[in-house]
């Protein structure tokens, strides 16, 4: 019988520790545990027999740190040896047994917090299962300890695509019942179950009393068999030592209690001996195994927050989108990124509780872009994001990389769309917008539209993948063209949920296309819609006009409990509110002044208005080089004699940025052309992350009418060359932080001399830096600070 | 725990001049936003097998080649490995504001370093509380990357705390503790009271003639 025929009939019994048990046998601290499979294969042996002699159905092998960062070319032999192992124990043991390979966190963080990518993370775990492939006599793998949900995702899916084996998958989490990078429980229900995962739950970092709030969390969201491996108890800390000290009985009548309740899957970690096994296994006997309950639940999630759709409606980002946007493609085309996560940070603070993301240009490679884009957004904002675009390869780009369970845009009822996205959501888990039109348009009847919505549910299921992860859009037309359309759009929507009780979304501001005001009709539609029973609309967060309808709604529906959120919105509010974008502090100050004063002071949110003021009378150049720059130079000099200090100066930078911003589109409106002093390449070196440093250098010159091309962080000294030679680029910044990357830094400059480029001047900072390191490793100037660094451009450009 | 302004203002280059109110109201916010953090963590391990010869101390099975280590514990009859780390949430806060506003990130910045220490002075206090009665006093924390203790050793750190596992700590192939903000220390256990403050500790520093944010 397989694994997972048995997990069907009976609880099944893991092993405990096995490095409790390994130091006990004389492992000494600082050896790897993993090479024992090969030196001292009898200790390991062992171990897994007197485990299996004490119940256990599965053994783990010896393979939990077992990665080629560690061991190199001998991972394969590392990980052979102790699948044999493991396997000679199991079947040597009486009755049915299983061994399961052990896979643990790589020991990086991943981009963008960290510097090793997905793509990495995922080879370095592949490696693991085919090594244990090429071996055979594994049964499961079992992932477990992972700290970081992206991580997890990365072993699950280099599991399922190098095996066919079933998947277990543990996460460590703490007291708060957050993983260590501060992942949570229905966060990771929804990731894992949508990648697939056999088998998900908790081991490690807590004791069973403590894991008993994260068992009621899985209890309540998973569809998938639980799996609890606790420590023998907390860590205590006795002469110098960390023992663990629940007895095996204490740990054995709290984990029957769990199979009680619906725990299918047990064992122990650190601290647990064969003895809390023996006895686990005894205080089960005799208890049945519960059924694993299908919750009817459609969660959304990213790496820590989780959107459950059909409860309250939900708001759907809509800015993350060209379309219409002069500005929006203009970042694109720039591949401005630092635009789009700012539109992303805004609707957040403006109430949004999902982001669509579509990034399609007919002129950019879209692949490369939505991937690109949603990595860095999951460094700057933790709401979910929904994927939309038109083109598979770029939705199956981002969803491999997404850090959590994304909503999909879309499919609808045309076959050849919905084999093409389908495969996609049922290997990497989504929640999937499906659009009531097919080949033959958009049906007029709601009758027509519920048949296509049936249809997509169907071919759906076809493919594995469940109703509660499909929402149907009954798509918004436009009144000013037939004016029926709005209660077409609502009846349908009314019998999609009554017909077929699936979730709905509806995108609403095409209602009002060529109509005046339109906001007036939108937040009407959307009221209208929202009582029809509409799950989640794709709207724009900071308008005020929709979200005074949707905060009403949520309180005369009962959807606000005591009209709370309603209250902590509005309450001290007046009724002219004109935007929703939260103003920053120092706003509200009054005393006007000069622009050039503005500037002194760095009050930023005055710069635009003082811009447009003086832009009345003055020529765009007279503005910068008669007060822009001066004031620039006034607020530098006193930063060089200390009397003005580096959160003034970013200020004053901060503040001329957005009277640069009104300048420019002054000029773009009127066709001029800008001037630029010289274009700077920007970058952090390889292997650093550390990025502030350059950010502040980056806008300052900006500031003095630079134009500064920002390759970011942890930047490659190949792309960085390749930069410089493109654009004839005469001025190069890098930046490192430690001794380690500043030899990235003596790389770069190497590669830029070896290729013969003798044009380009290259300025360094950083904390670790000095004149004479800096000329050591062969740049041109070192740059204290970001003043220092205008003054070199100043040198370089001559002006 | 409040966060030590003082810290916070040497940490952004105001020496001993105070910023203006609307900097201040800024360290307020990021004060409150890394009180609330959930991902701050440290774990600490006391070793009594240390052994100090010249240039070279060893323990829990590592060995350190330092020479500025070596006379830091000199003396002591015990080390101690402390890993802290605000962890995963405090990198995305900051990342997040380097890309909306500047300024906060900055502040954001320097108030996670001041906090990061803060972390690090309690733990040690807490460890203190533990070994006072057995007559021990602590060193100030030595950390790889200072003086002469390579960075090469913060991997051979974690792993002996099993970091990764216990607080999510992790370093880069650079040896980048990962996320930031985050420490690393070797601390002894002396039997005298070095009287080793924070000023002290900068007077004996390397990189005091060319550091900005020195205390002494």
């Amino acid at each position: 019988m397989k694994i997972m025929e048995a997990l069907k009939e009976r609880l099944i019994f893991f092993d405990g520790a096995m490095g409790t048990m390994l130091q006990e046998a004389g492992l000494k601290l600082g050896e790897l545990p993993e090479l024992l499979n090969i030196e001292n294969p009898d200790v390991v042996l062992n171990v897994h027999r007197q485990y299996l002699a004490a119940g256990s159905d599965v053994v783990t092998t010896n393979t939990f740190g077992a990665n080629s960062l560690k061991f190199g070319k001998r991972l394969s032999e590392v990980v052979d040896a102790a699948v044999k192992l493991a396997r000679r124990a199991a079947d040597e043991a009486e009755g049915e047994r299983y061994v399961a390979l052990d896979i643990g966190p790589s020991g990086k963080l991943l981009k963008p917090l960290g510097t090793t990518s997905f793509e990495e993370a995922y080879e370095l775990f592949s490696e693991v299962v085919r090594a244990a492939e090429a071996s055979g006599g594994c049964d499961l793998i079992l992932i477990e300890t992972m700290a970081d949900l992206y991580e997890t995702k990365a072993a699950v899916l280099a599991a399922k695509e190098n095996s066919d084996l079933p998947v277990f998958c543990t996460m460590t989490f703490d007291e708060n019942r957050k993983t260590l990078t501060g992942g949570n429980t229905a966060a990771m229900v929804a990731l894992l179950e949508g990648l697939g995962a056999d088998c998900i739950g908790l081991n490690c970092g807590l004791g069973p009393v403590q894991a008993g709030a994260v068992f009621e969390e899985l209890i309540e969201f998973s569809s998938t068999p639980i799996m609890l491996q606790p420590n023998a108890g907390m860590p205590v800390y006795r002469n110098g030592e960390t023992t663990f000290d629940v007895t095996a009985k204490e740990f054995s009548d709290v984990m029957a209690g769990f199979a009680r309740r619906g725990a299918r899957v047990l064992g122990g970690c650190c601290g647990t001996t064969p003895e809390h096994i023996a006895h686990m296994r005894k205080a089960c006997k005799g208890i049945s195994p519960v059924p694993v309950i299908k919750k009817d639940i459609t969660l959304v999630s990213s790496y820590s927050k989780c959107v459950t759709l059909g409860k309250k409606p939900m708001i759907i980002g809509e800015r993350i989108n060209p379309t219409g946007k002069k500005k929006f493609k203009e970042a694109l085309r720039a591949h401005d990124i630092g635009y789009i996560l700012r539109e992303a940070v805004t609707q957040d603070d403006c109430g949004a509780h999902i982001l669509d993301v579509n990034v399609g240009l007919p002129e950019i490679d879209e692949v490369k872009m939505l991937k690109d884009v949603v990595t860095e957004l999951q460094s700057v904002t933790n709401l979910p994001l929904q994927l939309d675009s038109s083109d598979p390869l770029a939705l199956e780009a981002a969803m491999r990389i997404y850090n959590g369970k994304a909503m999909i845009n879309s499919v609808n009822g045309k076959r050849e769309v919905m084999d093409a996205i389908f495969p996609l959501v049922k290997k990497y888990g989504g929640v999937v917008v499906g659009l009531c039109l097919d080949e033959n348009g958009i049906p007029e009847t709601s009758e027509g539209r519920v048949e296509i919505a049936r249809r997509i549910i169907d071919t759906a299921k076809e493919y594995g993948i469940d109703k509660k992860d499909i929402v149907i859009d009954t798509l918004t037309l436009t009144v000013s063209a037939d004016q029926k359309e709005a209660i077409r759009t609502l009846d349908a929507l009314s019998a999609v949920k009554r017909e077929l009780s699936v979730k709905t979304v509806l995108g609403v501001s095409n209602v009002s296309f060529g109509l005046p005001r339109r906001e007036i009709v939108n937040s009407a539609f959307f009221t209208l819609a929202l009582s029809a029973g509409l799950d989640a609309c794709i709207i724009n967060p900071c308008s005020e006009d929709m979200m005074r309808a949707y905060y009403a709604y949520n309180v005369l529906s009962c959807c606000d409990e005591s009209c709370g959120e309603y209250i902590g919105v509005y309450a001290g509010t007046k009724a002219e509110t004109a935007s929703r974008i939260p103003k920053v502090k120092g706003a509200e100050e009054s005393e006007a002044g000069s622009l050039f004063e503005i500037v002194i002071k760095g009050l930023r949110d005055m710069a635009p208005d003082a811009a447009k003021k003086e832009l009345e009378n003055k020529t765009p150049l007279e503005i910068i080089e008669g007060i822009l720059i001066p004031a620039l130079d006034m607020v530098g000099r006193g930063f060089e004699e200390g009397t003005i200090f580096l959160p003034q100066l970013i200020m004053s930078a901060e503040t001329v940025k957005g009277a640069f911003s009104v300048i420019k589109d002054h000029m773009n409106a009127s066709g001029e052309v800008g001037v630029t002093r010289g274009r700077i390449v920007l970058a952090t070196v390889k292997g650093d992350i550390h990025d502030i440093g350059k950010n502040i250098v980056k806008v300052v010159l900006e500031n003095y009418g630079f134009e500064v091309m920002d390759l970011g962080r942890d930047v490659d000294p190949d792309d960085i060359v390749e930069a410089v030679k493109r654009d004839n680029i005469r001025l190069l910044g890098l930046s490192a932080l430690m001794t380690t990357t500043v030899v990235s830094m003596e790389q770069t400059i190497t590669k830029l001399k070896d290729e013969g480029i003798d044009y380009c001047r290259v300025m360094v900072g950083g904390a670790v830096l000095t004149p004479e390191y800096a000329e050591k490793v062969g740049a041109d100037f070192y740059a204290r600070d970001a003043m220092e660094s205008v003054r070199f451009a100043r040198e370089v450009f001559e002006c | 725990m409040r966060l030590c302004r003082e810290e916070v203002y040497r940490y952004l280059g105001y020496g001993k001049d105070v910023p203006d109110l609307k900097v201040n109201e800024i360290i307020d916010e990021c004060e409150r936003i890394l009180m609330s953090l959930e991902t701050v963590r440290y774990i600490y391990k006391i070793y009594d097998d240390i052994c100090i010869s010249e240039g070279v101390t060893k323990f829990g099975g590592a060995i350190f080649e330092s020479r500025e280590l070596s006379n830091h514990l000199s003396g002591c009859r015990r080390a101690v490995l402390l890993c802290a780390t605000l962890g995963s949430d405090a990198d995305r806060i900051r990342l997040k504001y380097e890309n909306l506003d500047l300024t906060r990130a900055v502040v954001m910045d320097a108030s996670q370093n001041a906090y990061i220490e803060q972390v690090c002075d309690k733990a040690c206090d807490e460890i203190f509380a533990r070994v006072k009665d057995d007559g021990f006093f602590l060193t100030p924390r030595f950390s790889p990357g200072y003086g002469d203790l390579s960075l090469t050793y913060q991997p051979i750190v974690l792993s002996m705390m099993d970091a990764g596992k216990r607080i999510g700590l992790t370093c880069s192939e650079t040896n980048l503790l990962t996320p930031q903000k985050s420490v690393t220390a070797i601390i002894g256990l002396s039997d005298r009271d070095k009287k080793c403050g924070k000023e002290a500790s900068c007077l004996t520093c390397a990189a005091r003639a060319m550091c900005r944010f020195c205390r002494a």
